[in-house]
């Protein structure tokens, strides 16, 4: 985070990117270098990448709630479409750019293998409660 | 009729609550409409701009969720295109007003999207979806007898009017009852349940939810999966073409 | 095999609870001769990791140390500060984790690791062996950086609230209490300390809510550095709303450099002291002290310096290899302290803990942060981080895309509602 910061103090100098109607800094590794730290290593699994989307879209992608859609037993084109029109920066997005941009093809691949996998969770029943134990008990039938 | 009317009576009572208990976050209470208030409503709504509402569809960031040209990309948002500009220009009222709310949560990210809107706003909006068209369904389907039935016949023992009897034959809407031909059977399937659980509370009257009640959960599936492959009107391809 | 585990077991999860509706669990789980996964702490880091190992491996045997009954949210407990939350959404309990993820959980505190012999000790006297331990006890709180300042001081009138519980209640109420026109002071850490941009948010909630309730009131943070995440956005809203930089400003931000720095607690006069020897009264204090890794981490010789350094691709700890460190207590910089970082540290050390145990090779890792802040009910921001693997011995590298202050209002209201959202979808990943 201290680079971070750093990084943040200096961007009015080096932010580069600027995304069509996006209101965003950009810092850390450019795109070029990121991608150079991505080809030293082997690919994360699809499982590892996936995961990571887990604390928005739920565990295992399978959440359905308003904001964050489910991935889960999403088709794979589809999924695989909809991230490289994120990662392109077609339109302005909530955060899905910003998200999507550090994914290469095969990564994005693994990802929609992943998630098609999953089994989607139903839309819960709009009288959920807002706490947990709510939801638990609301979901303790499926 | 009886039944109809009973419904008819708790919900006007259940409305304004339903949406006082909506959550702890700030939901505002509105108004049930009526018809008179409605259709003055709908007298007053601004001349649409289309080329503003094509603006606002990135602007406001309904592409992120909805889609280019209001095509959704996955089974959360419903589609957009070529729905009834007086249906979305309602939906989007209903949502900033705190009406459609659908529970807790639910129906929050849209009331945060319409807030700032202006009337105007919305209007250019329902103008320009209205005028993107759906690209035809793909794959083949053959509707169930039952659901054909319910389509074109309803039920008269359960008094279910047939859909088609106002979301028209080729399921295209009019005025605020919306297009339903091509619409995403997720987002189907759930309005469908929170109409039925009183849950969906925005309509005229419960001049939807009424016919909801006795609908079976298998039932709305059939139906979710008879619009979804229903032809629309106007298509954006040809069928079999991509 | 040590007869903790089994005696629990029955205390626990009785025989009812062991017949049906474990997700994914095997008999085996239950069995001594699979390998035991313990954890310490109970909270965002220790909870994921229950969970996610779970969901890897039906057979090993999960058990989390933690002394509370209960776990509190920190991320939402600004909300509850200014009165628009409550404590209760924010807390969970670890019923599911037991019944439907087959954990073991013991409410106790962990005190010593016996490397030698693979065995943790605890403070009510029980002796655990892990064949693998994964570490998550959050961080401890340097009150002696600001003198006068002490943790009892701090369970008493004067809460730093920086671990949501008993002490944000207190906060709230001060807030509530704040006589017409008064100051309230709050005084910013150095870095790192978990959730970067948390006290610029608390201090916009007050002002916020100071402008209905009191609107003469004043914030003033006295901040220990120069800079922080979302510093143009957050001046953005203070100048829009609060008149920053007027005479009249609801809101000031005194960095380190025009001496916010806080050195000195006089709570009889309840005033500050900053570096530069000016002295600030204030109403409420807010004291956020500066950060180090949990004492379990720095007694048990995990801790170089005021963190605890690791093996870049599987978190095992520079002690000990199959001893984990995850969480607000790891040395993780360039990560921030975040809780959406603990559950995807979280979930690196599961696979690679998997792998060790089917004989695999371990992947490589891969971490983000996607973390939504808000200065109102409807001004929210965002910042997606993206953390590489970059070799064993080297701190992740990072890239990062943030919010800008922007007069688009629907970026500002739709960020806010997805903050909720995602507090929400996260409590359910992590606790059900
Ligand atoms: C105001 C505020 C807002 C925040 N908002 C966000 C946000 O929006 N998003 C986000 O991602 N993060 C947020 N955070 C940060 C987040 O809460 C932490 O980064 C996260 O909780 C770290 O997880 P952890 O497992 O390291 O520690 P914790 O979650 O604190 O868990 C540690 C647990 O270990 C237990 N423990 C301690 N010592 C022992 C011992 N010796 N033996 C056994 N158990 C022990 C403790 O009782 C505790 O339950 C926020 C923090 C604050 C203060």
């Amino acid at each position: 985070m201290k680079k971070l910061l750093l990084i943040s103090a200096m961007t009015g100098l080096t932010c580069l990117l600027q995304a069509p109607a996006s209101f965003a800094l950009t810092g850390g590794l450019t795109l070029e270098q990121e991608a150079k730290v991505r080809s030293e290593y082997p690919m994360p699994s699809g499982a590892m990448l996936g995961d990571n989307c887990s604390a928005c879209h739920g565990t295992k992608g399978a959440e359905f709630n308003e904001a964050m859609p489910p991935l889960a037993g999403m088709d794979k084109q589809k999924f695989i479409k909809q991230m490289k029109i994120y990662r392109a920066n077609k339109f302005p997005s909530i955060v899905m750019y910003d998200v999507a941009r550090v994914f290469s093809d095969e990564e994005i691949e693994a990802m929609a293998d992943f998630f098609a996998k999953q089994k989607p969770e139903e839309w819960t029943l709009p009288n959920w409660n807002a706490s947990i134990k709510g939801n638990a008990k609301e979901n303790s039938h499926e | 009729m009886k039944n109809l009317l009973l419904i008819g009576l708790v919900s006007i009572t259940s409305t304004a609550s339903t949406a006082a208990l909506a959550s702890g976050h700030s939901m505002p209470v509105a108004d049930a409409w009526s018809n008179i208030t409605w259709d003055k409503t709908a007298k007053d709504m601004p001349k649409g701009d289309y080329a503003r509402g094509e603006k606002l569809e990135s602007y406001g960031l309904c592409i992120t969720c909805h889609g280019e040209q209001g095509i959704a990309p996955t089974r959360n948002a419903p589609n957009l295109a070529g729905n009834t500009a007086l249906y979305t220009y309602k939906a989007l009222m209903d949502y900033q007003s705190g009406l459609r709310n659908e529970g807790n949560g639910k129906a929050s990210v849209m009331h945060a999207a319409t807030t700032p809107m202006s009337k105007q706003d919305m209007a250019d909006l329902a103008v320009y979806y209205a005028a993107q068209k759906l690209p035809a369904p793909t794959g083949h389907y053959t509707p169930p007898a039952n659901i054909k039935k319910l389509v074109t016949k309803g039920d008269v023992s359960r008094m279910i009017t047939p859909c088609a009897s106002c979301h028209g034959v080729h399921g295209e809407g009019r005025d605020i009852t919306p297009a339903l031909a091509g619409q995403v059977p997720a987002y189907f399937i759930r309005t469908m349940e929170a109409y039925k659980h009183g849950k969906r509370t925005n309509d005229i009257h419960e001049g939807m939810a009424q016919f909801t009640q006795d609908l079976t959960d298998a039932e709305i599936q059939g139906l979710a999966e008879y619009y979804a492959n229903l032809m629309p009107k106007h298509p954006s391809h040809p069928a079999g073409k991509e | 095999m040590n007869k903790i585990t089994r005696r629990d077991l029955i205390k626990l999860f009785g025989a009812s609870a062991l017949g049906t509706g474990l997700m994914g669990a095997s008999s085996l789980a239950f069995a001594s001769k699979s390998a035991h996964i313990v954890i310490v702490g109970g909270g965002v880091g220790g909870a994921a990791s229950a969970k996610y190992m779970r969901l890897l491996n039906a057979d090993v045997r999960i058990t989390i140390v933690e002394p509370e009954p209960k776990y509190i949210f920190c991320p939402g407990s600004n909300e509850v500060v200014a009165g628009f939350d409550t404590l209760e959404t924010l807390t969970v309990d670890y019923n599911t984790l037991k019944s439907r993820y087959a954990v073991n959980i013991i409410q106790d505190r962990a005190t010593e690791i016996d490397y030698a012999a693979k065995k943790l000790k605890l403070a009510k006297g029980d002796v655990l062996s892990y064949d693998k331990l994964i570490v998550s006890p959050g961080p401890d709180f340097k009150y002696g950086a600001v003198e006068g300042y002490s943790k009892q001081l701090a369970e008493g009138n004067f809460p730093a609230a920086w671990h949501a519980g008993p002490q944000t209640l207190v906060l709230r109420d001060q807030i509530n209490a704040l006589p017409q026109g008064g100051t309230v002071l709050i005084s910013s850490p150095v870095d790192p300390y978990r959730c970067p941009p948390a006290p610029y948010e608390r201090a916009s909630f007050i002002a916020n809510k100071l402008k209905d309730t009191n609107p003469t009131a004043k914030v003033i943070i006295l901040d220990s550095k120069d800079d922080f995440i979302f510093h143009d956005v957050y001046l953005d809203f203070w100048k829009k709303e609060h008149g920053l930089g007027t005479p009249d400003a609801r809101i000031e931000w005194v960095p380190k450099k025009a001496g916010g720095h806080v050195t000195k607690l006089d709570t009889k006069n309840r005033t500050l002291t900053t570096a530069n020897g000016q002295v600030h009264k204030g109403d409420v204090i807010n004291i956020i002290p500066p950060e180090m890794a949990g004492s379990f981490v720095r007694m048990n010789g995990l801790a170089e310096g005021d963190w605890a350094p690791f093996n870049s691709q599987d978190f095992s700890t520079k002690r000990d290899k199959d001893v984990y460190i995850i969480g607000d207590s790891a040395a993780a910089d360039p990560m921030p302290k975040t809780g959406y970082i603990a559950s995807n540290q979280a979930k690196v050390v599961t696979k690679a803990i998997q792998a060790e145990l089917t004989g695999k090779e371990i992947g490589t890792p891969f971490i983000t942060n996607n973390c939504v802040a808000m200065a109102a009910e409807d001004w929210g921001m965002t910042v997606a981080e993206t953390f590489r693997y970059a070799g064993n011995h080297h701190p992740y590298e990072e890239s990062y895309v943030m919010s800008d202050p922007t007069d688009n209002p629907y970026y500002r209201h739709i960020r806010a509602e997805v903050a909720k959202n995602w507090q929400r979808t996260f409590r359910k990943d992590i606790f059900s």
